[in-house]
């Protein structure tokens, strides 16, 4: 009876290609690519599963760097002897682990994969020991960091707080606290895993059944960040500079790339900003940041005529970047997990055409976009 | 004038020392020839199984202080501006398409690298582009140099960049005329190399570019110009302060070099390397460690890198994390070794998140024709032979236990401190 439901929810595809949804709600893609002796294994889990409010933030953060340390805490040492590497990153979306290496070594992947998914108890000694990594980690912020987090507030308030959390808030933290947020950041059907490169699909997919066929736990809510509408003055931040962030309807949207692509041409003209997108197929926001007060003013200045001259160079930036999303690296890995659960049947393949074909008017759009009273603005204080 | 190197090695015992003496040989006949050449030296490196043709353009800095160094840095990012007599700006920097790089103009410490990734059909007019470049950018307007200026000065590092690049530049007290002649010093015949690495036909790109240079109309080298020196920053006000050991740069003709090279990823490449292992994970001094293969043109230095909070009396943490890294050697053994062939192997020959070997300023090496290009002609830059990365893996791959143990020794024993204040 399983067996057939099971069958019956792979979709129809190409051999070499298996997607699958799992009962318990996890989903799965096997896909085989053109990486000679060489696969990637992307994990990625939803925020869904325990957005981040201020009494918790930060949990996922903490638990990413303590779950990748495995069942005893020696995950490292076993990957890297068999010539595979484990990164790990917690967004705002998801927290997401990659392992890649050889073709040889996929077993060994997938069950550490299993390993970050049941890693057994955390000590209190051990949390506090991350707290303090953590704490140095914190340090390295960029210092645009705080107009990067100040956009997000102002585009979404407390369901766009910085996932990198409260170090006060995480210091009360209790081994069991922490177990009871990991049920439910790994709750099954808030998790996607791809497995990419040079592989047996068919052994591939087996693996991926084991790993998270047996996993269980809470629902997950699939609800959608609610905006607000942007404010009469802007959203201070304590940092110097400027930045103004864009609501964008995801990746598979021309008009997401427009605005990528304009903001990344229009860089050149205005020394030390930076560009900011998580790629996502779901409503979200590209922010811009300047490191000094009015660089922004420049936009309003500009004519369309301005911006139809700049259009080459609009379409040059944004095929560029969409490129840059077919690099098969662990970003990128991460972003194919996270996409087979917004959006199934999305080819990032398809973004450079899109790219490269969007019309004068899309990016004159764009342009309006960044520069009218649609865009949220945030003002340094520093 | 185009030599064609094919660095092909048996493999056997002490072929390694026979082989490195053989290609020097070749790269000395080819340097001198260079110091003296009258054109441009183009180095064929033919690779008929490549997709792609990567013409990389080595330019040495001239030599200087501080001065220079920001200068050079304004030239590298004023080349993305420029035009030339021949193309536009647009034309220079137009994209291909899938599976080609767009021209890219690399700082490095020592050289300015310019590079492009064309399809076969298409190599010879993108090999144009690069000598355009190289023998004929239009200055006669400041913008482009102005620009650039403004784009650095307006830059912000964040810690990691601190760490990466210490120092703080006097791009302010950088004049565009300071710029036109670090170009006119530099893009000169006999100091630029170019490097041609595919499916080409042997002997084809010295003649292309040997037809397409004005050369009487490249400006004449101007004579040394900067006469005072700029105070460097002992501190960086960003909150961390970086702690740095480097042991002596790796030069792959070097003795004993492919257990530096491993003796340096074991120290530091991965997360099971002593860096990573003792002082984040034992001790927790730190969330970022990390050693990177940094090209300076004496080769590469491997700099032990640890990032931490600005601290009152932070001098001694300097001597500690040495005497950790020391320390840890004893743990070291056979597993260590056979860890940092595979983790070589790795960051060497494709996209890793432990790749750590930086020919270019802001990425490491991650497995492309590009990358493995700029590998090649980074090492045939600072005159040393320019093996391919598989040839230079299977040289990893000979290095014994003994070898590697002496080499960390000497290498830990021989460590270049330095820190920078984040106060």
């Amino acid at each position: 009876m399983i067996a057939s439901a099971l069958l019956a929810s792979i979709l129809l595809m190409p051999q070499d290609r298996v997607r699958q949804e799992l009962p318990n709600g996890a989903v799965y893609l096997v896909d085989k690519a053109d990486t000679p002796g060489h696969v990637r294994v992307a994990l990625s889990a939803s925020f869904h599963g325990y957005p981040d409010e201020p009494a918790t933030l930060g949990v996922r953060h903490l638990l990413e760097h303590l779950v990748v340390k495995g069942r005893d805490r020696a995950l490292d040492r076993k990957l890297e002897s068999q010539g595979l590497s484990l990164s790990a990153w917690t967004t705002r979306d998801a927290l997401n682990v990659v392992i890649s290496g050889p073709t040889g070594a996929l077993p060994l992947a997938m069950a550490s994969i299993d390993e970050v998914l049941n890693p057994g108890g955390f000590t209190q000694d051990e949390i506090n020991k991350e707290l303090r990594i953590m704490a140095e980690e914190k340090l390295l912020h960029a210092p645009d960091r705080p107009l990067v987090d100040a956009a997000w507030e102002a585009v979404y308030g407390q369901e766009g707080l910085s996932p990198f959390g409260d170090l006060e808030v995480l210091a009360k933290l209790t081994p069991s606290d922490l177990e009871l947020a990991r049920q439910r950041i790994f709750a099954p059907a808030g998790l996607s895993l791809v497995v990419l490169g040079d592989l047996d699909p068919g052994v591939a997919r087996l693996r991926c059944q084991e790993v998270l066929g047996k996993l269980s736990g809470w629902e997950v809510s699939f609800d959608p960040r609610m905006e607000i509408a942007p404010g009469a003055s802007p959203m201070g931040a304590q940092a110097s500079g400027e930045a103004r962030a864009v609501i964008t309807a995801g990746v598979t949207v021309p008009m997401t790339l427009a605005m990528l692509g304009f903001a990344l041409a229009q860089q050149r003209e205005m020394p030390g900003t930076k560009v900011f997108y998580d790629a996502s197929a779901w409503d979200s926001v590209i922010i811009w940041t300047a490191p000094n007060a009015g660089q922004f003013d420049a936009l309003e200045k500009l004519t369309e005529e301005d911006v139809v001259r700049l259009a080459p160079f609009v379409r040059g930036q944004a095929s560029q970047w969409a490129l840059g999303l077919t690099t098969l690296d662990d970003t990128n890995a991460a972003l194919r997990a996270k996409l087979l659960r917004q959006a199934r049947t999305f080819d990032l393949g398809q973004l450079f055409d899109t790219a490269r074909g969007l019309t004068d008017q899309e990016i004159v759009q764009a342009w309006q976009r960044w520069s009218g009273p649609k865009s949220y603005r945030v003002r340094g204080l520093k | 004038m185009a030599e064609m190197v094919r660095p092909e090695i048996v493999s056997g015992e002490g072929v390694e020392v026979r082989q490195i003496a053989l290609l020097a040989g070749v790269i000395l006949t080819a340097l001198a020839s260079a110091q003296s050449s009258k054109t441009f030296v183009v180095t064929e490196l033919p690779n008929p199984n490549a997709k792609t043709v990567q013409i990389h353009a080595m330019i040495p800095r001239p030599e200087g202080g501080a001065r220079e160094e920001a200068a050079w840095r304004v030239l590298a990012r004023a080349l993305n501006r420029v035009s030339t007599k021949t193309y536009s700006n647009w034309e220079l920097f137009e994209s291909e398409g899938r599976g080609t790089q767009p021209l890219r103009i690399e700082w490095l410490p020592d050289f300015i690298r310019l590079e492009i990734g064309t399809t076969p059909a298409n190599w010879q007019e993108k090999f144009e582009v690069v000598i355009s470049l190289l023998s004929e950018v239009k200055w006669e307007v400041e913008e482009p140099i102005l620009q650039a200026r403004a784009e650095l000065m307006a830059e912000r590092k964040d810690p990691w960049g601190w760490a990466m690049d210490p120092f703080a530049s006097a791009y302010d007290q950088v004049r565009p005329r300071d710029v036109v002649l670090m170009y006119q010093a530099a893009f000169q015949p006999g100091k630029a190399r170019v490097f041609v690495n595919g499916p080409i036909e042997p002997g084809s790109a010295q003649g292309l570019l040997d037809s397409r240079v004005r050369w009487s109309e490249l400006a004449a080298p101007p004579r040394p110009f900067f006469v005072s020196e700029v105070k460097r920053a002992e501190s960086n006000g960003s909150g961390v302060s970086t702690f740095e050991l480097t042991p002596p740069a790796i030069r792959l003709s070097g003795p004993g070099s492919a257990a530096q090279f491993l003796a340096a990823v074991a120290l530091g490449a991965g997360k099971d390397c002593t860096l990573w292992r003792v002082l984040r994970e034992e001790k927790a001094w730190s969330y970022r460690t990390e050693m990177v293969f940094w090209p300076t043109k004496f080769g590469l230095e491997p700099r032990l890198l640890m990032l931490r909070g600005a601290r009152e009396e932070e001098l001694p943490m300097l001597f500690d994390m040495a005497e950790a890294i020391k320390g840890d050697l004893k743990n070291w053994d056979a597993s260590t070794l056979a860890r940092a062939k595979v983790m070589a192997r790795s960051i060497l020959t494709r996209p890793s998140p432990f790749a750590c070997v930086y020919l270019h300023p802001s990425r490491p090496l991650g497995g492309s024709e590009a990358d493995a290009a700029a590998w090649q002609s980074y090492w045939g830059a600072v005159g040393e032979p320019p093996i391919s990365i598989s040839r230079w893996l299977e040289m990893l791959d000979t290095v014994e236990w003994e070898e590697f143990q002496t080499q960390a020794k000497i290498m830990t024993d021989n460590l270049r401190p330095r820190m920078t204040s984040g106060r």
